[in-house]
């Protein structure tokens, strides 16, 4: 089926996706990038360039016990101050890789005790590709199974005095993790209104070191976003994402208590479009439903800006094609 | 023989003034020896879930100019003073069991390293 010629600049619309880096139950207890997969679908076209900027503020406070709030206390409130940087690059109309560093301003715990404890640090490092495998461009509907690796390099023996912090507070999650998934997407009232629906999975390797033998449990997201352009640059968005948690498994390879859960959140985004390729976006995480195994401190809220920047490479292709305005995707979701 | 005298005077005055400096700090790792634990104790075998009743952990060592590290998998250890022989350790549910806690001790001449086990519960 030949391409619009227009096509490219369409799927510059589709920001890049980032599969989830891993946490291990809700942001509270999160170590590593937290999940920045935003449920749309991420694309830009051959020899299209996007650089991303993301920052998030979270705070956790409250333990659930199951599916009911407790008035239970251990950790006071938990929150980190996080921001990462993303580059993505489409080697083809159909292929696209991307990369990610984040980076921990700030993380810290306080204690019901009167204890306090901070980390800071770089994160992951995540390196992922997607591909365009079916593409119906009079319907407008696009499949693309994506994939990730995500490689600890950042800090995972961070010291509070004498103490090597847990690996709950520590910036890097300090496992190699893979993620695979597929996104499907389709586009409305000529690209005006988008449905995307994802899902991915992430399985984390064993952490065997001297000081650590800990694997995190696997990660099953899938996420409903519904996106919309009003006015001239603006586009509201919501997602609806669940996302399973499994228990992780200690030094003995038993189950550890108190971690996993289900999860259903519900993220509303807006994001501003400017001098067509840049946009700013804001987006706000609230987890509606919780399910939790045993008792665990919980994510409140997540609130994230990112800022991004699409440079075509290929911009002599269109030179004398009719300009079509750039939509960058609202940006990932960041799992609590 | 003015100024001989004046000579001498500053080389006197030179010579007091080199006198009356400080001598270096003494070297802190001149005395040092091989470290060596003379005993690593928790005051309680098991503790419950939660921060209100912690086993408080004492390491004693020789050798001189010992630094402490500790380290556990899962829980939460912190230091109660200031050179970091003793620590609290508590857990919350995601913690039960026999939690081992590393202890390691070290200087100049080299490091030691043992371990202490405190089992978090369920009450």
């Amino acid at each position: 089926m030949p391409l619009r010629p227009a096509f490219p600049v369409l799927l510059a619309v589709l920001i890049l996706v980032s599969a989830p880096s891993g946490t291990v139950t809700a942001q509270c207890c999160a170590a590593g990038n937290p999940i920045s997969s935003d449920g749309s679908p991420g694309g830009t076209g051959k020899q299209m360039f996007e650089i991303s900027l993301l920052y998030q503020y979270s705070y956790s406070s409250v333990y659930y016990e199951g599916s009911h709030r407790t008035d239970y206390k251990y950790i006071d409130y938990s929150y980190f101050d996080f921001a990462s940087v993303r580059l993505s690059y489409g080697f083809t109309n159909r292929l696209k890789v991307r990369t990610e560093i984040g980076y921990f301003f700030d993380k810290a715990q306080s204690f019901e005790f009167g204890y306090d404890r901070k980390a800071y640090g770089f994160g992951d490092l995540i390196i992922g590709a997607q591909y365009d495998v079916y593409r119906n461009v009079s319907l407008e509907l696009d499949i693309f199974p994506f994939a990730d690796f995500t490689i600890p390099v950042g800090k995972f023996d961070q010291m509070n005095g004498p103490v090597i912090l847990p690996i709950d507070i520590q910036p890097s999650s300090g496992s190699f993790k893979y993620s695979f998934g597929l996104l499907i997407s389709k586009r409305f009232f000529s690209g005006k209104m988008a449905v995307f629906l994802s899902s991915n999975m992430e399985i984390s390797q064993r952490i065997n070191t001297d000081r650590t033998n800990y694997k995190y449990g696997n990660l099953y997201n899938v996420s409903l976003y519904g996106s919309y352009t009003f006015l001239k640059n603006f586009t509201g968005a919501l997602q609806v994402r669940t996302m399973v948690r499994a228990r992780a498994s200690d030094a003995e390879k038993q189950l550890v208590n108190a971690t996993g859960g289900t999860y259903l959140f519900l993220v509303p985004q807006v994001r501003y479009t400017f001098f067509r390729f840049w946009s700013i976006g804001f987006q706000f995480e609230y987890p509606v439903y919780k399910y939790v195994n045993g008792r665990q401190l919980t994510n409140d809220y997540a609130l994230s800006v990112r800022f991004s920047r699409t440079l075509d490479f290929g911009r002599k292709v269109l030179r004398n094609k009719p300009t079509i305005p750039v939509q960058h995707d609202p940006f990932p979701v960041t799992e609590p | 023989m003015r100024t001989i005298a004046f000579l001498l005077a500053c080389t006197l005055s030179l010579t007091l003034v080199s006198g009356c400096k400080k001598s270096g700090s003494p070297d802190p790792n001149a005395n040092t020896t091989f470290p060596r634990f003379l005993s690593l104790v928790s005051d309680k075998d098991s503790i419950k879930v939660g921060g209100t009743e912690p086993a408080i952990l004492t390491c004693i060592a020789e050798g001189g100019n010992i630094s402490y590290v500790w380290e556990v998998d899962l829980g939460d250890l912190f230091p109660l003073n200031e050179d970091g022989s003793v620590v609290r350790f508590t857990g919350s549910e995601c913690c039960l069991g026999k939690k081992f806690i590393k202890c390691t001790i070290a200087n100049d001449k080299g490091s030691c390293m043992d371990t202490v086990i405190v089992t978090i519960y369920i009450p």
